[in-house]
């Protein structure tokens, strides 16, 4: 039967504690003759979908042997809401009464922001905009997670319909630093008059027309949550 | 000694959800992992954007591991082999998360180990942690950045003065690629707000001296003299005698500066020597040697389009296109002789002299990332098709069965 036990804020990891000294004696002997600290406590991800076929490795970290216990500290702390697994297999340290394998499912809390991330100003924001815009600014009320742009954000031509070859495909989303505006492109080629694809399939706006910059709710924020509705300019 | 039965196994709390590196950890100096480049003895380059530098890591010999017996195919039956699979997934598995936070960023061999190197991040947005791991025998290694021997230069991030914006948004430098050359780094990359092409040279072991340079080429496709597109590769090497820096953009010019023109405070205009396309950005670029004709050509790993091929020794003499001229829509120039290199890769590397690396998607799982082995030249992976020559008594007219039993290694390949 495990019991949870919460340590100090500083730590971010999972342990074994409250073990008999004579227990640790035997737990330094084994480390110390260069036997591996993970045989004895790892931690998988559970349920992480399709199989590969081989074994998915456990979690990367570093051991702590303290006092009473022993503690594993991931190189990268465990994401919330994620359900991991530990183990604590004693078996390996060679003593006929150390046979319990002990397992503990366990994750942390999802983080609940105050409120939803939204998209928080388009600019330029004027309902008016001259023929040869070059770009958009979108700004978001958190910071975002990059790779969704494309799939995302459409401008809708006046039939509502996405236009097509409009928007330039960057080989690298262009966020700033805190990942809360993106700009979005049009695609040079089509802006500049005489030239190819200017000549071929026109300027990406047309006078007189009504345009829509349209972000979809699939947007997903630091946190992995979608926007609450698509939003549109 | 007695075991006590009720042992607990504690829970710690965690601290907040943004990560903090820690320096003397896995990421060590890294704020991000991003384009990977080997220099002399063993250094590796890493362009890490988020901190604004690139770094310079002086791997010791106890932190490579040949992989000079690892087998790698049948080269004569254009089989490879598989030396990661599911790399995603057992990336996710080691870093404690699900497949779809983790990015790769690049790849790139060392030689003479041949080992591989992965530039990773766990997350995708200001919260993403930055890794680098090699591949042992099939293992998947982190290395230990906060021990290695470690130097690293500022990549500047200027703000445009003449920019003007409705609001203050905070400026980022893209770095696309990171090339060592005779001495020095090149260092390329686009801006969020100025959006020009920018080429740093820096002198390596890093000093205070940094040359910038702006870049401008005229752009078949779109018919204008184009300061806006960011390299997204860049090969340096000499050519018939003379060093060039050979560039490839966005959409796709293959662009060739002579390295002495390219000083500091100059706007150089290079020449485009070949359009590989429109509508697709490429991923990487290369040369190889043919094992069968020893001859050296380029490829250009393409996005949407297949890879490009073209003879090294064209890139000197081909004639720049002409400028001012009518709108090509491509491809043009060396872009016309091209050879189609049947690749679909997410990454691209060289292994040896017969052998390249891929990472890509299995063909029939898609699902699954694999790091697998490519034979040279054809870059074709006999082992995803079937064909008859697979059935005990189809046609043999290549003699694969002959040859059946043969296998490649690192050191023979």
């Amino acid at each position: 039967m495990l019991d949870s036990d919460t340590r100090g804020p500083a730590s971010d990891g999972i342990g074994v504690y409250h073990l008999d000294p004579g227990w640790m004696v035997v737990l330094g002997s084994y480390v110390q003759a260069g036997g591996l600290p993970q045989s004895i406590l790892r931690v998988a991800v559970v349920g992480t979908g399709a199989p590969t076929g081989d074994d998915l490795p456990d979690v990367l970290g570093r051991y702590q042997v303290l006092q009473d216990g022993i503690r594993f500290i991931p190189h990268f702390p465990f994401e919330p809401g994620l359900s991991y697994r530990a183990s604590f297999d004693p078996r390996p340290l060679g003593r006929p009464e150390l046979s319990d394998v002990l397992t503990h499912e366990f994750s942390l809390p999802r983080e609940q922001s105050a409120s939803r991330t939204e998209v928080k100003h388009i600019f330029p924001s004027s309902g008016y905009l001259p023929e040869n815009l070059l770009r958009f600014y979108v700004c978001f009320s958190n910071s975002m997670q990059r790779g969704r742009a494309e799939t995302e954000i459409a401008l809708l031509g006046p039939d509502g319909k996405p236009a097509p070859d409009v928007l330039y495909r960057a080989p690298v989303e262009l966020w700033d630093r805190s990942m809360k505006c993106l700009t979005i492109l049009f695609d040079p080629g089509r802006l500049k008059r005489g030239v190819g694809p200017n000549r071929e399939l026109g300027p990406p706006l047309k006078v007189g027309q009504t345009y829509t910059l349209a972000v979809d709710a699939g947007m997903i924020d630091l946190t992995g949550s979608r926007l609450p509705t698509d939003a549109s300019v | 000694m007695r075991f006590t039965a009720a042992s607990a196994v504690g829970l710690a709390a965690s601290d907040s959800a943004l990560a903090v590196p820690d320096s003397s950890g896995v990421s060590g100096p890294l704020r991000s992992a991003g384009v990977l480049a080997f220099g002399p003895d063993n250094v590796l380059f890493v362009g890490d954007i988020t901190g604004a530098a690139v770094h310079a890591f002086a791997l010791r010999t106890g932190d490579l591991t040949s992989q000079a017996d690892v087998e790698l195919g049948n080269f004569y039956n254009f089989e490879g082999r598989d030396l990661v699979r599911g790399l995603d997934q057992k990336l996710a598995a080691l870093f404690g998360t699900t497949y779809d936070k983790i990015v790769i960023n690049d790849m790139v061999v060392h030689q003479p180990s041949q080992q591989i190197f992965i530039s990773v991040e766990r997350g995708r947005s200001t919260d993403a942690l930055p890794a680098i791991l090699k591949v042992n025998h099939g293992e998947l290694e982190v290395v230990d950045l906060g021990h290695i021997p470690h130097s690293q230069v500022g990549i500047p991030n200027e703000p445009d003065p003449k920019s003007m914006l409705e609001f203050d948004t905070q400026r980022s430098f893209a770095i696309t690629d990171v090339k060592y050359y005779n001495g020095e780094i090149f260092v390329t990359g686009v801006s969020n707000q100025r959006f020009a092409s920018t080429l740093h040279r820096i002198p390596y072991p890093f000093n205070a001296q940094m040359a910038t340079c702006t870049v401008e080429i005229w752009h078949p496709v779109h018919g204008e003299f184009e300061t806006r597109a960011p390299i997204i590769r860049q090969l340096i090497r000499e050519v018939q005698g003379e060093p060039y820096l050979f560039a490839v953009y966005g959409c796709t010019p293959l662009v060739r500066f002579p390295l002495s023109s390219l000083t500091d405070a100059a706007h150089v205009r290079g020449d485009v020597i070949g359009e590989l396309g429109y509508g697709s950005n490429p991923i990487d670029m290369l040369t190889f040697r043919d094992p069968f004709d020893q001859k050296e050509y380029l490829v250009v790993t393409i996005d949407v389009r297949s890879a490009s091929r073209i003879a090294v020794l064209d890139l000197a003499t081909a004639r720049p296109e002409p400028t001012g001229g009518p709108i090509d829509f491509g491809p043009g120039g060396l872009g016309r002789t091209q050879g189609l290199l049947p690749i679909k890769a997410d990454h691209f590397a060289i292994l040896n002299s017969k052998w390249a690396v891929e990472i890509h998607r299995h063909p029939k799982t898609g699902y699954r990332l694999d790091i697998s082995t490519l034979a040279m030249p054809y870059f074709f992976e006999r082992r995803d098709g079937m064909s008859e020559m697979n059935w005990p008594n189809g046609p043999d007219p290549f003699h694969y069965r002959e040859h059946r039993g043969e296998r490649s290694t690192g050191a023979n390949p």
